[in-house]
């Protein structure tokens, strides 16, 4: 797993939940560039899942293996989830939800690193 | 301010209306969803390992999944349901990171609640706090229709 592709998701990640707060501050809804900015995050998480899965086919095995599946499934739904919940209830704290959305998605991605670093 | 700003007269009845309870919310189900993958993982590869660490894994699973549901959810019975769980919570956190720093052979490899949540930067120790509060909060104002 690439170190700076986890450096980059991290990145776009934190700079989405600081944009969310502001938005929330703003008393602002979440709009269309929040949407592509989202979804920016998203391809960054995609990418980083897929270096995950080839690294897998490729033969690294973690030896937390059943852990690092389950991050590499989970950390592509984070987003969309908070997504919908935020385009579902438009209220203002609602906006929120995406700032923890994205430090779910820092943390998961900071954790599949260490995962994937410590390898039988 | 728009109009049909949460608590604003006219608007539908929440109880997760504040910006707290909002993020309250995501939280849990941030942490249900970690606690049940964590605990679902340990107990199907190595639950003899350690089957005390293991089980209390996935009780605290099962209360993070009941806390976010009784605090998403509205009425009086929901409430009751995540007052329970996030005090249990709160006692969990504390029981099992003091049990985990004095008997460490009971507890060879982390579960969310060692160390009061150290490996999830302290976080399970703040949410059932900011949990309570936010109900203490929630129940002391006017009751909605």
């Amino acid at each position: 797993m690439s170190g700076t592709l986890v450096a980059v998701v991290c990145g776009l990640a934190a700079v989405m939940g600081g944009w969310a707060v502001v938005t929330a501050a703003r008393d602002r809804r979440v709009g269309r560039a929040h949407l592509a900015g989202l979804a920016v995050v998203e391809l960054a998480v995609l990418a980083l899942v897929v270096g995950g899965v080839a690294a897998l086919v490729t033969g690294t095995r973690p030896v937390e293996l059943a852990t690092s599946i389950a991050y590499l499934v989970v950390a592509p739904l984070v987003l969309p989830a908070a997504t919908l919940w935020t385009l579902a209830d438009r209220s203002r704290p609602s906006v929120l939800v995406l700032l923890v959305a994205c430090l779910a998605v820092v943390v998961i991605a900071y954790r599949a690193l260490l995962l994937f670093q410590v390898t039988r | 301010m728009s109009a049909t700003a949460p608590g604003a007269p006219g608007a539908p009845p929440r109880g997760t209306a504040t910006g707290l309870g909002r993020v309250l919310v995501a939280l849990y189900a941030v942490f249900a969803v970690a606690a049940v993958s964590r605990a679902s993982v340990q107990i199907a590869t190595r639950f003899a390992e350690a089957p005390l660490a293991y089980a209390l894994s996935a009780f605290a699973g099962v209360v993070y999944v009941v806390a976010t549901l009784g605090l998403a959810r509205t009425g009086r019975r929901w409430r009751r349901t995540a007052w329970a769980a996030c005090t249990v919570e709160l006692l969990g956190v504390l029981a099992v990171g003091t049990l985990s720093l004095a008997d460490a052979a009971a507890f060879p490899d982390d579960t969310v609640w060692s160390a009061y949540g150290r490996g999830y930067l302290f976080i399970p120790l703040v949410l059932p706090v900011l949990g309570l509060v936010y109900l203490r909060a929630e129940s002391r104002r006017p009751a909605r229709p």
